[in-house]
């Protein structure tokens, strides 16, 4: 008896060590456009709500899974309201792993790896893409192209998306997150954009910089006026592998030489006047840019800890007034506006500004046609029913307004109908996007497709300073943008010499940049910079950059 | 229990039997050695093809020594043998000693409250996770608001930035693993000091043993075989260096002393989607690793008669 019981005692004990082993989640889991003013569509959008889907999409109850980005700034909360109302809408169930966006291209990258993915993946980026996409991964949505009238106007009346297909039968993934030319809430989308502290300038009779001279002396005089400080602001951002120098230095290049710098393609530029790339430390103008920020270094303008600074840091520094200009996330304002105010600094006045330029160079950003792009899997179950609900869900009319204000009358109404929407909230009278991305999860990350501009539907918010920015915004988008390139490789090969050139040279272009920037190195290291990224490869990779 | 002769096995069932539920209880840690640590190795094998997702290892074209060869001939790979060599040969050398000589201390101690309570802080740090660690190490050595650089600015000294200096990294790196981890691997050296006959002790004392000589003659001595033990399996480990920390605490500006074989695994691996290489890199790490431990199993049954196997 007493053996049986210990017997079963030590079965017990197994049984619970051995549970949390078993027990697991499920698979849970470039030819640009050119430069130009906005276009007017060349035919008229289907603007009745679905744009010619069917709802509901599935007679009968259908569930798909997917994995976001679940932004630090706005974490899941359960009156999130896009996908409870889409499946009302359209029967679909979308189970939603949402993964924190600080370690998010790690699990992408595992998740990949094991071959078994979600139905539907966010941020995957177009070289990813385009590599496993043909070898089977992805499906390939351009079969269905005829079942989402949606995307198939997108495709034929937006410029820029064309590129991101791998052939002219074949896309491996969807667009999203695109804002139309003309829309001010489209500044700076995704990439970062200069913002600096108004109140500080008034209080200091200083005027908005316009060139990168003027920016020079507006931080020589907030340093004067808080010695304490270090009045340019900069920190890591983990879409960009923790670069301590691409969030600038890609805004800043444009506005420096007109070289377009893009985080995919390793320290390569693409001029959008000769159509080619070439390597950004050879252009001209790029020595002087580093130069510039390394003085401003040296002169105790800039941070020194911009190698290590992450979001909390700079949070840290912005909201104690020890740094008043930085190249953000054009949402990083709002934020930061919001936390100001609730620890009662009421003057706090964080805002973008138009780009500071070097004279003689236009006024423009690097902005992407889509901010990110997402891939379906190859092995999604009744793909043209989901490639339907999806096509509503990102494209259609009434899927733009629920994944970007909302449940009509409940998150928004209208203020002038079919053109003027308003964000509504019980807990605050004169909502904005961010409290309303905070609250109920729109305009969200990966969870959009199109803004309501695409179809001339616009918001309005009572915040004078928000209204500020966005008009802001309207004299910027007027000069145009300059969108950022995409590159396709097409023979694995070339995607191979890109995969083993390009991580050494941005390896060594990174280590070797922020060494003179903070003055651990002389400038005129500069040369031998080239000189080894030569030796590494860089004519190999700038062959298959350049391959037509 | 299990005797072998000319026939071969003999097998002791019936102790088997007397004995059958420690056999239950070895059961769990078998299979979950066996999960997580043989059969993973079968992935090992991708390093010698270029690897299809999709299709897996069988429909994935082989390519011989292909990544290894581009691992020998990448800009990066003597750096990487020298960074993550030192910190290895630094952990052993700084690292190892310092819990032995922090169990002999408690040893030491006459006063039972304050022995139990500084054995309880020591082994404190052990529970803290290493994100938390590397971000309580740049607060303090901010260079802008720090305390140990507004220490030093009331000084009169300029600010020193530690996190972001290559001539620092190696010694914050080692210098938090230590204040880390040595309290918790203390707890073993103290198990094995307490084994020690106390009957040794007082054999000494009556000799005229000192304090020192008594540690130097009865305690060393009785704890070196787990001193032993302990050490060949830090050199079988010696270039598992935990790359965690090392991310949180690299940056561009210290690649040249911080950038090891796991960082650059993460880089290539993870960010770049570069699988292949990857495993590459990793398996010639494992080797380099088993290449030691085997080393320095034979050394130690030479000279001490003692050894893992």
């Amino acid at each position: 008896m007493k053996n049986i019981g210990s017997t079963l005692a030590v079965l017990f004990f197994c049984v619970c060590v051995a549970s949390p082993m078993w027990a697991g989640g499920g698979g849970q889991s470039a030819a640009p456009a050119a430069s130009a003013a906005p276009a007017a569509p060349a035919q008229a959008i289907d603007m009745s709500g679905s744009g010619g889907i069917q709802l509901p999409v599935s007679r009968e109850k259908l569930t798909y899974t997917a994995m976001l980005s679940e932004q630090g700034t706005a974490p899941y909360r359960d009156s999130f309201v896009v996908f409870p109302e889409l499946e009302r809408r359209t029967n679909i169930h979308m189970d939603v792993t949402w993964v924190p966006d600080t370690n998010y291209n790690d699990r992408l990258s595992v998740v990949l790896a094991s071959g078994d993915i979600p139905d539907y993946i966010a941020n995957v980026r177009v070289p990813v893409a385009n590599d496993l996409g043909p070898k089977g991964l992805f499906l390939n949505t351009w079969q269905y192209i005829d079942q989402m009238p949606n995307m198939k106007w997108c495709f034929e009346n937006i410029d820029g998306w064309e590129p991101y297909k791998y052939s002219s039968s074949e896309l491996y993934q969807l667009l999203v997150q695109c804002a139309p030319d003309s829309d001010p809430q489209g500044f700076g989308y995704w990439r970062q954009i200069p913002m600096i502290r108004l109140d500080i300038l008034k209080d200091l009779n200083l005027s908005i910089p316009k060139t990168f001279d003027e920016l020079y002396n507006v931080l020589t005089a907030m340093k004067k006026a808080y010695p304490n400080s270090y009045p340019w602001i900069n920190g890591l951002d983990s879409s960009m592998g923790n670069s301590p120098l691409q969030p600038y230095i890609e805004q800043m290049l444009i506005a420096w030489n007109g070289d377009i710098l893009s985080y995919d393609y390793h320290y390569t530029v693409y001029d959008p006047k000769t159509k080619t790339w070439a390597f950004a430390l050879e252009r001209p103008g790029f020595r002087e840019l580093i130069e510039y920020v390394a003085r401003a270094y040296r002169e105790g303008l800039l941070d020194p800890e911009i190698a290590v600074m992450r979001g909390p840091q700079w949070e840290e520094r912005a909201l104690n007034d020890k740094g008043f200009f930085s190249y953000s996330y054009w949402n990083s304002s709002d934020n930061i506006n919001l936390k100001a105010r609730d620890l009662g600094n009421t003057k706090f006045q964080m805002m973008g500004i138009l780009p500071p330029v070097k004279n003689g160079i236009p006024s423009v950003l690097v902005r992407q046609v889509c901010n990110s792009t997402v891939a379906i899997s190859a092995k999604v179950k009744n793909p043209e029913m989901f490639m339907r609900y999806v096509d509503y869900w990102l494209y259609s009319k009434d899927g733009t307004m629920l994944s970007n204000a909302g449940i009509p009358e409940v998150n928004w109404k209208w203020e002038e109908p079919g053109k003027i929407y308003r964000l509504l909230d019980p807990d605050r009278p004169n909502p904005d996007n961010e409290t309303h991305k905070e609250k109920y999860g729109v305009r969200y990350g990966n969870t959009t497709g199109l803004r309501p501009d695409h179809f001339d539907i616009h918001g309005v918010v009572d915040n004078p300073e928000t209204n500020m920015y966005y008009q802001q915004q309207l004299i910027y988008n007027k000069k145009g943008t300059n969108p950022a390139p995409v590159v396709i490789f097409r023979d694995p090969d070339d995607a191979d010499i890109f995969r083993e050139v390009g991580q050494p040279i941005r390896d060594l272009v990174e280590q070797r940049l922020i060494r003179i920037v903070t003055g651990v190195d002389n400038i005129s290291s500069y040369d031998s910079i080239v000189a080894e990224c030569k030796r590494i490869g860089l004519d190999r990779l700038l062959t298959v950059l350049n391959k037509k | 229990m299990v005797k072998t002769n000319k026939q071969g096995l003999n097998i002791n069932w019936k102790q088997v039997r007397n004995d059958r539920l420690l056999y239950l209880l070895l059961i769990i840690p078998l299979v979950q050695i066996l999960i997580f640590r043989y059969l993973p190795i079968a992935g090992l094998s991708i390093s010698f093809f270029d690897y299809n997702v999709v299709g897996g290892i069988f429909s994935s074209k082989f390519t011989g020594f292909k990544w290894f060869q581009r691992l020998f001939a990448s800009p990066n790979f003597l750096l990487l043998l020298k960074n993550s060599l030192i910190l290895s040969l630094y952990s052993i050398v700084f690292t190892f000693p310092m819990p032995i000589i922090l169990a002999i201390s408690f040893n030491e101690l006459s006063n039972k409250v304050f022995k139990k309570v500084a054995q309880t802080i020591s082994y404190m740090p052990y529970f803290i996770s290493v994100v938390i660690i590397v971000g309580i190490m740049n607060q303090l050595l901010s260079p802008s608001g720090g305390i140990i650089n507004l220490f030093l600015t009331s000084l009169g000294v300029e600010p020193v930035y530690f996190m972001t200096s290559p001539n620092w990294f190696r010694f914050l790196y080692i210098f938090s693993d230590i204040w880390q981890s040595s309290g918790w691997t203390a707890i073993i050296y103290l198990a094995a000091i307490t084994s020690i006959s106390g009957d040794l002790y007082e054999a000494a004392e009556i000799d005229g043993a000192g304090r020192l000589q008594r540690i130097w003659h009865v305690t060393l001595p009785g704890i070196l075989p787990t001193i032993i033990i302990l050490f060949l399996l830090k050199v079988g480990h010696a270039m598992e260096l935990g790359y965690e920390k090392v991310l949180l605490m690299y940056s561009p500006q210290t690649y040249e002393v911080a950038d090891i074989f796991d960082t650059f695994v993460y880089r290539r691996g993870i960010l770049s989607m570069d699988y292949s290489f990857a495993t590459a890199v990793g398996l010639f790490k494992s080797v380099v690793s088993f290449i030691l431990v085997v080393g320095a199993n034979k050394i130690s049954h030479k000279a001490a008669d003692i050894g893992l196997w």
